[in-house]
């Protein structure tokens, strides 16, 4: 399996934050990636929106399906990555990078403690996979 | 829930790295890498891929014309030998159990149901069977079904085949070999492209898959299959037929051609007299978001209709899709149709079909 950073959490629907100064920067795995294959279309819930933890703040669309992107903490949207809305490939080819999706102001870091650590990540994905 | 069933190829796709999904009671590979890929490969080469799952019924029996003639719509007889029939099994309301194709062979015929659908054809059948001399038997467990789609087809085929493959026409099929075991090859397909279905014994199966892949031809998934079909607007039961939809309004009126007492005959023929109320067409969305199965299609901000399949298009790289409205809005070009897609509603235009050109052989 690809690398999956360590300095980052991860939640079971496969998408990763990075927590710095109260933001969170949200996007999917390599695994999701790998999973839905084919990316055409991805749509963010507009800056200033609320998100809200285990809640959609947007839409990532493969051949096959179209999945939810899930906030990992409640808070407010106050970027999103517009280069991804217009051309999906960043996602797949530096999901951990380039391919960030939404940074959200967080309004309770302690929702941090239910989110998986990497290791934690990868044993859930592997379970996954049977 | 019972087990999936797998075909005799299910090691064949796990070595090839398959990822499977749950299709008609059938775990079945979906894509091997990129659909895109597997896609483009059979538009522009070759694909092949497992349809074992797919049922395969014979029909023997002195009776068998008169027989298949009332289960049908299509006409059955005067067809000769070595030739194909897409149809479909219809209710007396004219709503489809399912579409099929039928292979009329010297002394039987043999079907090929869908297979989600494969039980309750069986049970259908055997139903009508009372007044007829003939007998049905299931031979979908002893045999497997490929299908090589794209247009090196009929050369991938040539290296193991000795029938002239080029010269049969399209839903014609040949009794033939694979590497000296029998097998029969169908002109058919369900991609747009030319190519053939291979129906050979079980046992040989993989090592039909494995020569071919050997030569080169490229793995391809149900997700391919749906993407081509997509474009070439081959219906797919459970989205274009099904539940109260008839033949008539998913747009084969072309198959309802007989003039014999079969069963749903006055509703197919009135409803292809007369016209339906609603009526397949396909479209193409602004953008890249893709309208999914039950999206509703508006007409100037009403409900208008619903989306039936939708998908990404490889070749047109736009978002397409299959869907039923009002006859009256079904006219490709049809101003103020709209896709409801989440929150938004997103222009829809109405076009011909099919939405990328067949290229497939020429019929006899």
């Amino acid at each position: 399996m690809t690398a999956t950073p360590d300095n980052l959490l991860y939640t079971e629907s496969h998408e990763w934050a990075k927590l710095e100064d109260g933001v969170a920067t949200i996007g999917i795995t390599k695994y999701a990636v790998d999973q839905l294959q084919d990316l055409v279309f991805c749509e963010l819930n507009p800056v200033g929106e609320a998100a809200q933890a285990g809640e959609g703040v947007g839409v990532i669309e493969s051949v096959k399906i179209a999945a939810d992107i899930n906030s990992p903490f409640d808070g407010e949207i106050i970027e999103t990555n517009s280069a991804v809305e217009e051309s999906v490939d960043q996602i797949s080819s530096d999901p951990y990078g380039e391919g960030w999706l939404v940074k959200i102001k967080i309004s309770d870091p302690s929702q941090a403690d239910s989110l998986l650590n990497a290791e934690k990540y990868k044993a859930h994905c592997a379970a996954e996979e049977h | 829930m019972t087990e999936p069933q797998r075909t005799p190829l299910f090691a064949h796709h796990q070595k090839l790295g398959a990822r499977f999904v749950d299709f008609g009671g059938w775990e079945m590979p979906v894509n091997y890498g990129s659909i895109i890929d597997e896609h483009n490969a059979v538009r522009g080469s070759a694909g092949l891929f497992d349809v074992s799952h797919m049922g395969r019924l014979r029909i023997l029996g002195p009776d068998r014309l008169a027989f298949i003639e009332r289960m049908l719509p299509t006409q059955v007889r005067g067809v000769e030998t070595g030739f194909v029939l897409y149809s479909f099994l219809c209710r007396e309301d004219g709503t489809a159990i399912d579409d099929i194709t039928l292979a009329i062979f010297e002394d039987e015929l043999r079907m090929a149901p869908n297979a989600s659908n494969r039980e309750d054809v069986l049970a259908w059948l055997n139903a009508h069977t009372e007044s007829y001399d003939v007998e049905i038997i299931d031979t979908t467990f002893d045999t497997g079904m490929l299908a090589l789609q794209g247009p090196d087809s009929v050369a991938m085929l040539s290296k193991h085949c000795p029938a002239d493959l080029g010269g049969i026409g399209y839903y014609c099929f040949e009794e033939s070999e694979f590497d000296g075991a029998p097998m029969v090859a169908y002109r058919t397909g369900y991609t747009g492209e030319d190519g053939f279905e291979l129906v050979m014994d079980r046992s040989v199966a993989g090592a039909v898959w494995d020569a071919l892949i050997g030569d080169g031809v490229q793995p391809c998934g149900l997700g391919a299959r749906d993407t081509l079909r997509m474009e070439a607007c081959f219906p797919l039961y459970g989205h274009e037929l099904g539940g109260d939809l008839t033949p008539v309004e998913a747009r084969l009126g072309f198959a309802i051609n007989s003039d014999a007492d079969y069963i749903g005959a006055e509703t197919l023929r009135r409803q292809k007299a007369e016209g339906a109320s609603r009526r397949m067409i396909a479209f193409r969305l602004e953008g890249r978001q893709i309208a999914r199965q039950g999206c509703e299609i508006l007409m100037d901000g009403e409900k208008a209709g619903w989306v039936s399949s939708g998908t990404f298009s490889p070749t047109l790289q736009q978002s397409v899709g299959l869907g039923f409205v009002q006859t009256e809005f079904s006219k490709p070009g049809t101003p103020g149709l709209a896709a409801q897609i989440r929150n938004r509603q997103i222009p829809l235009e109405a076009v011909k079909i099919p939405l990328v050109p067949k290229r497939v052989a020429k019929r006899k």
